[in-house]
């Protein structure tokens, strides 16, 4: 009896060392693209939240993640810039390869500089259009996800 | 035995396949009973096809060339330079552009190279489903502006480029006579583009809203009626067209 329950808790403690490892699934390789045009800050934490799942359940070094943002999604990177979980979720997903792309539409439209207005953006960041880089994406073989 | 309405959590563990055979009897005796219920339980159906679709790991279109495929700075497929190429003319020469004083100093195309050709013409990439089911008026004005920008471009360069856009649920409010934000907008971009934009309403939600809360739908001219928006969406999707939520 004490045999099992040592063994139990060594698993239980393995799984905890390897998280994941009793729901092992490979997935092989992913390229997502995450669409986000909506502004509230709390939406856009969560969605962050969503990509960091994504990546714990797949492996970084398995995924190939883009975010596109336009209209109101730039708030995010705007907001990033004043609320520091917010910046830390997007430095975080950075670390981890995810490009956060930015749409020209939007940047013109709502007469925003990129280097004070947004958090950490560059110009090769920009993407001429936001719709038509979710469409370019999916031809390119993206998994299209709207948080 | 219980008559009351099943819970959400049971209806969902139906849809699921979550119960044994004599659970699933009694559940679906239930619910084939009330046409309020069968109709959730449709819906419910249609939502779950739709997750599925969405993670479904969908080969990619075949490409009539060979070539690489190199994420960045690499060769793009022609039907991306098309819209790439497509894209940077209209934002440089702000084809379009129904914003006021566009900045062209501020553009900056990072995506492609485009000193890339325009090859033949665009096919993937050039049509794309959008999907409104929200009555987000800041989300729509956007989506107007960029539908409006992408057909100008497009038209300019004589390339191929079909937007469906489908509305359902709260969504249909923008085709509405009644409610929508933007009727005149539609009306122009429909005229504007008759073969290659279209806007088309769900019929499930147009007959929804006349049973459940007496609203008798009259639709803009221009909206296209369609059986089911989900249906839709998911038709679509199957046949290669881009999907892109509002």
């Amino acid at each position: 009896m004490k045999k099992i329950l040592v063994s139990l808790m060594a698993l239980a403690a393995l799984m905890m060392v390897l998280p994941g490892t009793a729901l092992a699934v490979d997935y092989g390789k992913q390229k997502v693209v995450y669409h986000i045009n909506g502004g509230d800050p709390q939406q856009n934490q969560l969605a962050m939240r969503n990509i960091q799942n994504h990546i714990n359940a797949v492996g970084a070094e398995n995924m190939d993640i883009k975010v596109v943002m336009h209209g109101a999604g730039l708030n995010l990177l705007i907001n990033a810039k004043e609320n520091a979980d917010l910046r830390a979720s997007v430095d975080n997903l950075k670390m981890q390869n995810v490009e956060f792309q930015i749409c020209n539409n939007t940047i013109v439209g709502r007469k925003l500089d990129l280097a004070n207005d947004l958090y950490d953006a560059k110009p090769a960041d920009v993407v001429p259009s936001g719709v038509a880089h979710l469409s370019y994406l999916q031809a390119q073989g993206y998994t299209y996800i709207k948080p | 035995m219980k008559t009351d309405k099943p819970s959400e959590e049971i209806l969902n563990a139906f849809v699921d396949g979550e119960f044994c055979p004599e659970e699933r009897l009694a559940t679906l005796k239930q619910i084939s009973a009330d046409e309020q219920l069968s109709r959730e339980v449709c819906d419910l159906c249609q939502l779950k096809e739709m997750v599925n679709l969405a993670y479904e790991r969908v080969p990619p279109p075949p490409l009539r060339h060979a070539r690489g495929r190199s994420a960045r700075g690499g060769l793009l497929g022609p039907a991306a330079a098309a819209v790439v190429m497509m894209l940077s003319v209209a934002g440089i020469t702000g084809v379009g552009l129904s914003l006021q004083e566009p900045a062209p100093q501020t553009v900056r195309v990072s995506t492609a190279d485009l000193s890339q050709p325009l090859h033949g013409t665009m096919r993937e990439a050039s049509r794309i489903l959008l999907h409104v089911n929200t009555a987000d008026v800041e989300r729509i004005a956007n989506m107007l502006d960029e539908v409006e920008l992408l057909m100008a471009a497009a038209e300019q360069q004589g390339v191929a480029l079909q937007i469906q856009v489908v509305t359902h649920g709260e969504g249909l409010a923008l085709l509405r006579e009644d409610v929508s934000p933007f009727p005149q907008r539609v009306a122009m971009l429909a005229e504007r583009f008759p073969h290659h934009l279209s806007f088309t309403a769900c019929l499930n939600t147009i007959e929804r809203l006349r049973r459940e809360e007496n609203i008798h739908v009259r639709l803009l001219p221009a909206a296209q009626v369609i059986n089911s928006g989900v249906a839709e969406v998911i038709r679509r999707q199957s046949q290669g067209w881009a999907y892109i939520q509002v």
